[in-house]
């Protein structure tokens, strides 16, 4: 009796560490994850805050302005970092939903070539707004929402970037 | 953000499919719309979403899920990671239930026209996979990774 008790307590506990969200970024995006390591940018603890629920306010995500206001939002990691996702609905009825990691990278307005947001813009070919805004929750009206158009775009400029960067290495 | 292009582009698969049926009257009819008909069918991308692939054949993604899973309509993984269906076969497709609708037929429509393809050219499903098979065992390991932070990552980072 006790055993089965116990059992049951254990698949219950297990079906709660089942993540809600699938957290992915695209392969190409992979890199400037990894270089978040030893940087103390509080990325883990995001990671496992998407896998619960990227809508909980203590994240403090907030929806871009501009042109990627439907579809984008952003974070503030530490030291300097931001970080801009997006989400999808699941694929499959019994699929999990998907938060997709976009672009990790430094807020840095004087230099326009590696700032966060213009990059971003950039790769999404919109302009980027110029003045601050007030940033609402990410989810307060609803999710953002990417076609999957706009985000092949994206993926193929980004695609583009790394191998540009890459021919540039060599 | 691109409600409105899926839309034009259902519109536009949905003229073609129209406009074949239109065709077939024959002579110079066919003739005259063979052109427009190219055109139009060379606005729409070379694949589309299930849920356009719904739309232009008429019927629910579950449907069209069902067919896709048994192989009878070609699909390919976009970059995005989703299933795309390749914008060919889903014209076929979508004239040949409309040719069931048009007859009177109300169900299992779709089952109907895969099963008229099939039985018109034995080759349909040969054909995909020669066509398709490659390049779709290529694509589909996508291009989205789990985005967990790496082993060499600290309590703080």
């Amino acid at each position: 009796m006790r055993t089965d008790r116990a059992n049951s307590v254990r698949a219950l506990a297990q079906t709660w560490r089942v993540p809600n969200f699938e957290v992915i970024v695209p392969r190409a995006v992979r890199p400037l994850v990894d270089q978040l390591a030893g940087q103390r940018a509080g990325y883990g603890e995001v990671y496992a805050q998407f896998e619960r629920d990227p809508c909980a306010e203590h994240l403090g995500a907030y929806r871009l302005a501009g042109p990627l206001e439907p579809a984008v939002c952003g974070l503030h990691l530490r030291n300097g970092w931001r970080l801009a996702f997006t989400m999808q609905p699941p694929e499959h009825p019994r699929g999990r939903r998907r938060v997709i990691i976009l672009l990790v990278a430094r807020r840095e307005p004087r230099h326009r070539a590696s700032d966060a947001w213009t990059i971003l813009h950039d790769l999404f070919g919109v302009e980027n707004p110029p003045k601050a805004h007030h940033k609402p929750p990410c989810c307060q009206a609803s999710v953002p929402d990417i076609s999957d158009d706009t985000l092949d775009g994206f993926l193929r400029e980004v695609q583009i970037l790394t191998r540009g960067r890459r021919r540039g290495r060599s | 953000m691109a409600s409105a292009a899926t839309s034009t582009a259902v519109r536009t698969a949905r003229h073609v499919v129209a406009l074949r049926h239109t065709a077939r009257r024959g002579g110079d009819v066919r003739a005259e719309l063979a052109p427009v008909i190219d055109e139009l069918r060379d606005e729409l991308a070379p694949s589309m979403s299930k849920r356009q692939a719904a739309a232009v054949i008429g019927v629910s993604v579950p449907t069209l899920d069902k067919w896709i899973d048994r192989g009878l309509l070609p699909v390919d993984v976009a970059p995005s990671g989703r299933s795309r269906v390749q914008r060919d076969p889903v014209l076929d497709l979508a004239e040949r239930v409309e040719d069931l609708r048009r007859a009177g037929e109300t169900r299992h429509l779709v089952a109907a026209a895969v099963d008229r393809m099939l039985r018109e050219d034995p080759q349909y499903q040969h054909e995909f996979d020669e066509l398709y098979g490659p390049g779709l065992a290529a694509m589909r390991e996508g291009d989205f990774v789990s985005a967990a932070p790496g082993t060499d990552f600290g309590r703080e980072d």
